[in-house]
């Protein structure tokens, strides 16, 4: 729980620090970009500090690995 | 947009320092066990080339980074594709590195403390370089390259007494094969990881030699690494070196000269962070300049929060353990492979035959 204090407060810090100053300086688009990419990051984070468990990105590599040496093995 | 300067000699501290990010406190072997310092020598003679075509990409066409490279040269579609390919890459590399480091700090310091913590404060600083740009990164990293390599160097002049120098023999005591397959892990980490530096493309001074940073960056910083790794062979051996994830780390915590010189391993260590949270921060400006290339936004870094957000969520998430960190490592070396080595490739062709003709053109009616 202590993490999930900490994470908000980051998140909040950060978007304050670096997000907002951008709808100030009237870049509309990469406010809203940056935005929507903050949020989805910090719904992850907050997902993963609570032990919910998402698929590791790196599956994807092990995938490659095996078709690779599924591939050169069939060779 | 603010564009940003790097010198030819800052550019080859730059890749001093990269280098010698993660492998100065692992620096073992993968396979070739006492005869890996055989391997780094031959994957640096096949880096080489490898360098100058990233050498040459950098300058083919002036003011412009790998991710205009892809769009212009390969069209838009495959240019999105290679460029998702490269951020995706980029992310990773940035993220693996720092989950290193705070294995690292981990297993050696802090055994009870979160990862977490540590990696929030790497991120902090990294947000801070990447905020401020390459340009006062690569003033600083030009002022601490001299400074990190002395400290190399003294260590092992330091670690002289503990040396054992039957540890390298027998000498040809693997198969070829072995080696060569050491050569390829090495060549992928972490020679061909300056492929990080395509990213910074358009930010080269104009008439210093980019050929002669690359070879010479990555030539020095594979004698400081060759010379990290015959100190650890020396002092701890082969059988040590196996057993122990960070083995430089191992070998310069037994340096005592007259118990007036000890602990100076935490010398290492500051090295060490120093050369990983300068690979971690490039890596992210790279990834930053991918996104700003796919958004079609001009300045990169608008989203260096988002990345180091990514980058400090994905180095917790990505690898369950420490096993699984080195073991992905190894295990991922073909695929690196394809995006260090074919997509550059790919890219090198296509590029010479759009920007070749265009400057052999130029330098026609320049003549004539």
């Amino acid at each position: 729980m202590l993490f999930v204090v900490i994470f908000t407060a980051l998140y909040v810090i950060v978007f304050f620090a670096d997000v907002l100053p951008l709808k100030k300086k009237n870049k509309k688009k990469e406010f809203v970009i940056v935005t929507i990419m903050v949020s989805v990051i910090y719904v992850l984070q907050i997902l993963d500090v609570l032990g919910i468990n998402l698929p590791r990105p790196t599956k994807g590599v092990k995938l490659l690995v095996s078709l690779w040496k599924r591939l050169a093995g069939s060779k | 947009m603010n564009r940003e300067i790097i010198s030819g000699k800052q550019l080859k501290n730059l890749i001093i320092v990269y280098l010698m990010g993660a492998a100065l406190v692992a620096s073992g072997s993968a396979y070739a066990k006492h005869c890996a310092w055989i391997s780094e020598i031959a994957s640096i003679i096949i880096a080489i080339p490898i360098v100058l075509m990233y050498a040459r990409l950098s300058c083919i066409s002036k003011g412009k980074n790998i991710f205009d490279l892809f769009q212009d040269s390969l069209g838009k579609f495959i240019g999105c594709i290679f460029t998702l390919l490269f951020l995706i890459y980029s992310i990773y590399l940035g993220s693996a590195v720092i989950r290193n480091f705070t294995e690292f700090v981990q297993i050696v310091f802090f055994p009870d403390t979160p990862q977490y913590t540590t990696a929030i404060f790497a991120f902090c600083t990294i947000l801070y370089i990447m905020n401020k740009g390459v340009e006062p990164l690569a003033r600083f990293v030009s002022t601490i390259t001299y400074l990190l390599i002395g400290i190399m160097l003294m260590l092992v002049v330091f670690s002289l007494g503990d040396m054992d120098f039957s540890n390298i023999l027998p000498l040809p005591g693997e198969k070829i094969s072995t080696m060569a397959k050491e050569s390829f892990f090495l060549l992928t980490l972490p020679y061909l990881e300056i492929v990080m530096f395509l990213g910074l493309g358009g930010s080269f001074k104009k008439g210093d030699s980019i050929y002669k940073a690359y070879v010479y960056g990555i030539v020095t910083s594979g004698v400081v690494l060759i010379l990290a790794f015959l100190r650890n062979l020396f002092v701890i051996g082969t059988h040590v070196m196996e057993q122990v994830y960070f083995p430089a780390y191992t070998s310069t915590s037994l340096i005592n000269i007259a118990d007036f010189i000890t602990r100076i391993e935490v010398v290492a260590s500051s090295t060490y962070t120093f050369s990983i949270i300068i690979q971690s921060a490039i890596c992210l400006i790279t990834a930053c300049k991918g996104v700003a290339k796919l958004t079609k936004v001009n300045d990169y870094k608008v989203f260096a929060a988002p990345a180091c957000l990514l980058g400090l969520y994905l180095s917790k998430t990505m690898f369950k353990s420490t096993q699984a960190l080195f073991g992905t490592i190894i295990k991922g070396r073909v695929p690196v492979f394809l995006v260090q080595f074919l997509i550059p490739l790919i890219t090198w062709i296509a590029a010479e035959k759009k920007y070749g003709k265009k400057n052999r053109s130029l330098s026609k009616e320049k003549n004539a």
